[in-house]
């Protein structure tokens, strides 16, 4: 007995001590010296699509994308928990050539080291790619001057969270769109009131109801506020305006003017309470307009009324008499290489920037996008806009995914196609979108570059503050707490965070 | 002294090792399943670990510094404190409230004088055990929302998957309601291998029905009851991750969150992956179980005779 042990611990001082020479394991270098007319093929690792991965890989548009390119890409692709995922496939130095990560895995692989610098590979292969993305997306990517990713930018920065009123009822008791807090107070008691339904229904991931923040000010999650005549970034919890919008929320919650259950509710529950007309409102992203009319217009009553307007939106409450509302920015998505991939990184490079390529001889970008001209679009030349040819547009509804980096020159523009879809659709994108430059406010995060320590503490501290909007709305009844629960973010990490995110943005 | 060890042991060797083979895979699966995971537990004690840019887990994990900090977060921090307790309140309550009443079920359903109703009865009870915690819950949801079926009948407006000082109740009810049917199999089975004389001789003694459970039925089963209570006991940290995972929201958190969606939500979450820390909160809830278990063990052995081990 006493032997065997001896021995046992002999193998495992071994197994422990034998490495301990090894260090830290060099990137692979990027081959230059690649021959571009013998293309291999490619396997890339995708986002969770919500389809298998057959379907995933026979999609029309990755075979426009093969066509266009050249390349023959194997796609398959992450699960919807993707961390645990990312690290043991970088452990076991899986051979994927590409990986389409979100902007939050993209900071945390970028914090372990874990990605292949691009910057020589881009020089070398991708012209068309260094000219179409803007100088703040790159921003996005890079740390110490290396490149560690190509960002996707989204199709354009959209002002993209209304509440959204039932116009109808909003018609029958005479009400007009709210302006200010007391007067969207008003509006839901009514509703209340008149029509005894929910006056307003959102979801228990949104724990800032952007229209109604922005009446107190409150246009982002990391946003810029002169404290003692200092320009300091907050996160929204930090701010004194978050007081009074809790406070301002809670007493709605109180009076029965927002959904009781809302702690409860995922979105797709909150869109049924909508659509099935127990709720008067809904606080949701424009995207979903498309189902919620489609949901209504399922509803014998409604099936005959018309589905021109529809809906009321309110883009944002005003603050000291000010229209501003959050508006979208930054790269959601990154493509990277991994650290170990470099050997074959110029074809990468090669199969983006030929994606990417929109000129006179070969627009593939819009062919990806939108698709072939008279089939699935037309163009018209005297207003320069593109409209969808709907028979044959909805294959392209998966487009997007297929994108890895957009051309940011073209990308707007052609995004307005799919918008144009559905009429509801694209009056509401209108309306958010009207004079969205001086309207909209970015986080300020939007294109700062991967931070590790708040990459680190992200999810924590937003998970954090996300729960104790719920509590103080529905347990506190009111901000009575709200200093212990800032103690409590800051020391999970909110004051890490912080203390790095207004480093990063003094030096910027 | 020795060789009289060795003596017997060679001679116990001799006259069981038949029966080793029967064993082995039980040890390989022990040693290949728990033991050598634990290896991991390591990770506890170490800051910043990078998995991802070594050759191998060894080389990574000597490369990163030692540190307690992630147990002087455990030991600091209210807020796990605070999850170790609704742990050991929520098991606790399912014990105390859930454990006897399969006993009851299973004695009631062997006391049924219609073979068919008694059957009928076992299945019933026994299905909700194989319908998943998410379907549960989904059907609860629906059953318990504002609007729903139960508000409208008592003609209340409780908000029950809202309510924190609700939340731990309904995770009992639910609980019982999934698995108190399939659990009673173990004591009908117990049950039904006791021997029929003993109730024919306690009827001639003029014994009634609940004489004849109290007496017979009771005592007979105690060893299966207290083999199964302390195997329970042995799971008191584990107060049901499933069912959590997919009940809970914000305002429930507070009297709701387990070690188990703690640890889930703060290493696999989005945008998580404090390895360090949920492996430290692993660990010291293995050492609270293990110690658990040897003390339940020690006091049934005490009380009963009866033990595992």
């Amino acid at each position: 007995m006493k032997k065997s042990l001896c021995v046992f611990s002999v193998v495992m001082a071994g197994a422990l001590l034998c490495p301990l020479a090894a260090c830290k394991k060099e990137a692979s270098t990027y081959d230059p010296d690649i021959d571009l007319s013998n293309k291999p093929d490619l396997r890339v690792l995708m986002p969770y699509s919500g389809y298998d991965i057959a379907t995933v890989n026979a999609d029309p548009n990755a075979a426009v994308v093969e066509k266009v390119t050249g390349y023959k890409v194997n796609y398959e692709q992450l699960p919807t928990d993707a961390t645990s995922t990312l690290n043991t496939l970088f452990m076991n130095r899986d051979s994927y050539n590409a990986i389409k990560l979100t902007s939050a895995q993209f900071a945390s692989l970028v914090a372990e080291d874990a990605l292949l610098d691009l910057s020589d590979a881009i020089e070398d292969f991708g012209p068309v790619i260094k000219e179409v993305i803007s100088e703040e997306s790159w921003g996005t990517v890079t740390v110490d001057g290396k490149i560690y990713g190509i960002p996707e930018r989204s199709s354009s920065d959209n002002i993209q969270y209304p509440i959204v009123f039932r116009q109808d009822w909003m018609d029958e008791l005479n009400l007009t769109m709210p302006e200010t807090p007391e007067e969207l107070k008003t509006v839901l008691q009514k509703f209340k009131d008149e029509k005894n339904v929910i006056p307003l229904t959102f979801d228990r991931f949104t724990p800032i109801v952007w229209s109604i923040a922005a009446g107190f000010g409150i246009y982002a999650d990391w946003q810029e506020y002169e404290i003692d005549g200092k320009t300091k970034v907050c996160y929204y919890m930090e701010t004194p305006n978050y007081k009074e919008y809790v406070d301002y929320m809670a007493d709605l919650y109180d009076k029965g003017l927002i959904d009781q259950e809302v702690s409860t509710l995922e979105s797709s529950q909150s869109q049924l309470k909508f659509t099935s007309e127990k709720a008067a409102a809904i606080s949701t992203s424009i995207w979903s307009v498309s189902s919620l009319v489609k949901g209504l217009v399922t509803d014998p009553v409604l099936q005959n009324t018309t589905q021109e307007n529809m809906f009321g939106y309110l883009r944002a409450l005003k603050y000291n008499g000010v229209e501003h509302a959050n508006r979208l920015g930054g790269c959601p998505y990154v493509t990277v290489v991994p650290f170990y991939m470099g050997a074959q990184a110029g074809y990468v490079i090669d199969w983006i920037n030929s994606k990417l390529t929109d000129a006179e001889e070969s627009h593939n970008f819009r062919e990806i996008v939108l698709g072939e001209e008279n089939t699935h679009f037309t163009y018209n030349s005297r207003t320069d806009e593109y409209n969808p040819v709907n028979e044959h547009f909805a294959e392209k509804d998966t487009a997007s995914y297929y994108l890895t980096g957009s051309n940011e020159k073209v990308y707007t523009k052609y995004w307005l196609a799919r918008v144009k879809k559905q009429p509801e659709l694209e009056r509401a994108w209108g309306l958010m979108m009207k004079n969205a430059d001086t309207v909209g406010v970015y986080d300020a995060l939007d294109f700062a570059p991967p931070l590790t320590d708040y990459a680190s503490v992200r999810g924590t501290i937003e998970t954090y503050a996300q729960d104790q909007f719920f509590v103080m709305l529905r347990t506190d009844k009111g901000t009575s707490k709200l200093a212990d629960y800032l103690k409590k973010w800051n020391s999970d990490g909110g004051e890490l965070a912080s203390k790095e995110i207004n480093k990063w943005f003094e030096n910027k | 002294m020795k060789d009289a060890f060795d003596k017997t042991l060679k001679a116990k060797w001799k006259k069981n090792k038949s029966l080793v083979p029967f064993v082995l895979p039980a040890i390989v699966f022990g040693v290949l399943f728990s033991y050598l995971p634990m290896v991991g537990l390591l990770i506890a004690f170490k800051d910043n670990i990078n998995f991802i840019r070594y050759d191998n887990p060894i080389q990574a994990f000597l490369a990163a510094d030692w540190t307690v900090k992630h147990f002087q977060k455990i030991f600091s921090d209210p807020e796990i404190l605070k999850y170790i307790a609704n742990t050991l309140i929520i098991s606790v309550l399912k014990i105390v409230i859930l454990f006897p009443l399969p006993v009851v079920l299973a004695v009631m359903i062997t006391e049924a004088q219609n073979r068919g109703f008694s059957k009928a009865t076992q299945m019933a009870v026994f299905l909700p055990h194989f319908l998943s915690w998410v379907v549960i819950t989904g059907i609860f949801k629906s059953i318990l929302a504002l609007d729903g079926p139960v508000n409208r009948l008592f003609g209340t407006e409780i908000f029950w998957f809202g309510e924190d000082k609700l939340f731990r109740w309904l995770v009992v009810f639910m609980s019982g309601w999934k698995e108190i049917g399939y659990s009673s199999i173990v004591y009908v089975s117990a049950i039904l291998a006791i021997d029929p004389n003993l109730y024919e001789a306690a009827k001639l003694d003029g014994a009634g029905k609940f004489r004849q459970i109290w007496s017979i039925t009771i005592p007979s089963i105690l060893p299966t009851i207290i083999t199964m209570l302390i195997i329970r006991v042995g799971y008191l940290m584990d107060a049901g991750f499933d069912q959590i995972y997919t009940m809970i929201s914000s305002t429930t958190r507070n009297s709701g969150e387990i070690i188990g969606t703690y640890v889930y939500r703060i290493s696999l979450g989005e945008n998580a992956g404090q390895y360090g820390l949920s492996t430290a909160v692993g660990l010291f809830n293995g050492v609270v179980a293990l110690l658990l278990i040897l003390i339940t063990n020690k006091i049934a052995k005490k009380a009963t005779g009866t033990g595992i081990y």
